[in-house]
């Protein structure tokens, strides 16, 4: 038994490597997924052969964080993925390279009131789909409607 | 006892033991994977093959002697080629599978290092996830054969240049003989390095997360919980607009 730490830290470079290379250039968002996986997969190697080269068992209990924090992510990233192809019916990332909506022009500094926000109408002829909660501000008719109808529903 | 100096064996690394190698592997990569039409071409494969050679030899001239651990360096190049695969492969159904062998290498390396409990607890976790994945893979990817967003790569110079120069600039700094001050231990060691043997690593472990990373303990296990209803919560809006 004569593995010595350098050893075990060119391995996990190479195996680091290879993960960024494959996130890098490829575009099936699996198969991203799975190279990211490879990365951390190397800095577990990377954490055993320090505690291993230290003596105490502190590179062991990070590899167990990192595999919880990696569990986490599989089960986000997946949901992420079927949610993704749901509305494109693609696995392409490359077909989510406009979310920034690039198109979109910068919003004039001086229309921001006192508490930084802007007004609704500025926001309002942007393209992208409404996610979460729509904040007070830009709160109209629209979105009121279905509070009404549900009022009428109950009554 | 492990020595904490990282050029532990006293060897410098010359540039070309270091660059024929990664050379190789860069060229291989280019003529394997990143070709428009994405055939396996038999001279990357050969370049590939012949980068593992080449970074093997140059082990050899560092350490002195390639079979001291049989295991170790067995695992190792199973797992390089592995990954090696992994990123050649077009497919997405193959790419799985060569993850799923390297991630085995991996906890072949663990287990070769003394962390018989990570390694046992590696495949459990990997082989759920494989699991699904594959599951994902075949009811999205594979309904219509080979996309072209399988074939074609995404600036493959840039990253095989870039990859190349992070690996170099890792095996470099990792072979740089350590200043004299790191090679003393440092005042907390224990010298209870684990090992294969040892029958006590789970013990000890289990007292080392829950004496000395308690606190850690409880963060990820509500982190496992926000992901669970992170999860939950992602997967009925996204099938809201189907109802």
């Amino acid at each position: 038994m004569n593995v010595q730490l350098s050893d075990s830290l060119l391995i996990s470079a190479v195996l680091f490597v290879l993960g960024t290379l494959g996130f890098l250039t490829r575009r099936n968002l699996i198969v991203m997924f799975l190279s990211a996986e490879l990365m951390l997969q190397a800095v577990a190697l990377n954490l055993i052969a320090f505690g291993r080269a230290h003596g105490n068992y502190h590179g062991q209990s990070f590899t167990v964080f990192v595999l919880t924090v990696a569990a986490c992510e599989a089960g986000m990233a997946l949901v992420l993925f079927l949610a993704l192809y749901q509305r494109a019916s693609s696995l392409d990332v490359s077909l989510w390279h406009d979310l920034g909506e690039t198109d979109a022009e910068e919003v004039d500094p001086d229309l921001f009131d006192a508490e930084g926000l802007v007004p609704a109408e500025v926001v309002r002829d942007r393209k992208l789909t409404p996610a979460g909660r729509e904040p007070a501000l830009t709160r109209s008719a629209t979105t009121a409607a279905p509070a009404k109808k549900g009022a009428s529903k109950r009554g | 006892m492990i020595p904490l100096a990282l050029a532990d064996r006293g060897a410098t690394i010359s540039p070309l033991a270091l660059g024929v190698p990664i050379l190789l592997g860069v060229v291989g990569y280019l003529l394997a994977a990143a070709s428009p039409q994405r055939r396996r071409s038999l001279p990357g494969l050969l370049c590939l093959l012949g980068a593992v050679v080449a970074a093997w030899f140059a082990w050899w001239q560092l350490t002195g002697n390639l079979a001291e651990d049989v295991l170790f360096t067995s695992f190792a190049g199973l797992m390089g080629a592995a990954g090696c695969g992994m990123q050649v492969e077009s497919s997405p159904v193959y790419s799985a599978l060569w993850f799923a062998l390297a991630i085995l290498a991996t906890c072949g390396l663990f287990l070769v290092q003394g962390a018989a409990f990570i390694s046992a607890a590696t495949i459990i976790v990997y082989a759920g996830a494989i699991v699904v994945t594959f599951l994902f893979v075949i009811m999205l990817a594979q309904q219509t054969g080979k996309s072209l967003y399988d074939v074609r790569l995404m600036q493959p110079m840039a990253a095989v240049v870039s990859g190349g120069l992070l690996l170099a600039a890792l095996v470099f700094a990792i072979r740089q003989p350590a200043p004299a001050a790191s090679t003393a231990a440092p005042p907390g060691v224990t010298a209870s390095a684990p090992t294969p043997e040892d029958a006590s690593t789970i013990a000890v472990l289990g007292r080392s997360l829950f004496v000395d990373h308690l606190l850690a303990v409880e963060l990820s296990s509500v982190l496992l919980l926000v992901a669970i209803f992170g999860t939950l919560v992602i997967a009925l809006q996204s099938r809201e607009p189907q109802r």
